[in-house]
């Protein structure tokens, strides 16, 4: 059987025609980025395509997926900031309850520690009050506070135990 | 600037109230101590520190018995009555 030339231009057109070159390409010349799972089965596929952002990025999530995802932000937020202002408005009633209270919780001295006045008045305050003769009440004073607290030295205690006036 | 006559009588006005509670302490005579809750309670005065805000007291008499040694608040009493002792000669 000899070839016509009908037979290599058949030939011809089967295997190295334009169709035939397309398919070569398409099969093996395909760089692997342009290859994804979803390609392989988009050829003959019933699922919906995927979606992409304007930039690109494959899209994950549906719309409804989205609204649901915001409202428990939006609600998580306003929980934040309710509770923010809980502990606000908690510090704020301790810091006034506590002024209120500092003169209540000052602990009160001993039974046999005397309060002397020397305390709260200086010694220029003395002669202010009293002139040069100061020094005599000065003396006089410590000589009460002395003998209070020789007194009350060994277990004394305050009666009664609450004071009546706070 | 203060008056040297305010200051004299500031003076003697202290003084005055330093020596009775010297003398009180020394001779520790019995008092009635009228609290501001309508109580009395009877003691023997012993002492008093220099800003009158601790009365110290010995035998004390309370709903709860007798109280050797003690320390009343100036701020709980209303009074205090001391019964003084008359001296010789004295009216």
């Amino acid at each position: 059987m000899s070839l016509t030339e009908e037979d290599l231009r058949k030939f011809h057109d089967e295997h190295f025609g334009n169709v035939a070159i397309q398919c070569w390409e398409n099969a093996f010349l395909q760089s692997p980025a342009d290859l994804d799972v979803s390609s392989t089965y988009n050829k003959n596929s019933k699922l919906p395509s995927i979606e992409r952002y304007p930039d690109g990025t494959i899209r994950t999530l549906t719309d409804e997926q989205i609204s649901y995802f915001r409202e428990s932000e939006v609600r998580e937020l306003k929980w934040k900031r309710e509770k923010e202002q809980f502990m606000q408005e908690k510090e704020k009633a301790t810091k006034a309850f506590e002024q209120t209270s500092v003169a209540a919780s000052v602990p009160e001295s001993e039974p046999h520690v005397p309060m002397p006045l020397q305390q709260s008045l200086s010694l220029d305050s003395y002669q202010t009050l009293y002139g040069y003769s100061c020094h005599d009440i000065l003396e006089l004073e410590q000589i009460l506070d002395n003998s209070f607290q020789k007194f009350t030295a060994v277990a004394t205690k305050y009666w009664p135990p609450i004071p009546i006036r706070s | 600037m203060v008056d040297v006559s305010d200051n004299s009588l500031a003076f003697q006005q202290r003084m005055r109230t330093l020596r009775f509670y010297r003398k009180m302490s020394s001779s520790t005579p019995a008092v009635v101590l009228y609290l501001h809750d309508q109580k009395e309670l009877q003691a023997e005065f012993s002492g008093i520190d220099s800003s009158e805000s601790k009365v110290a007291v010995s035998h004390l008499h309370t709903d709860w018995g007798i109280v050797d040694k003690a320390v009343v608040r100036a701020g709980d009493i209303a009074n205090i009555e001391y019964i003084l002792q008359q001296e010789e000669g004295e009216i």
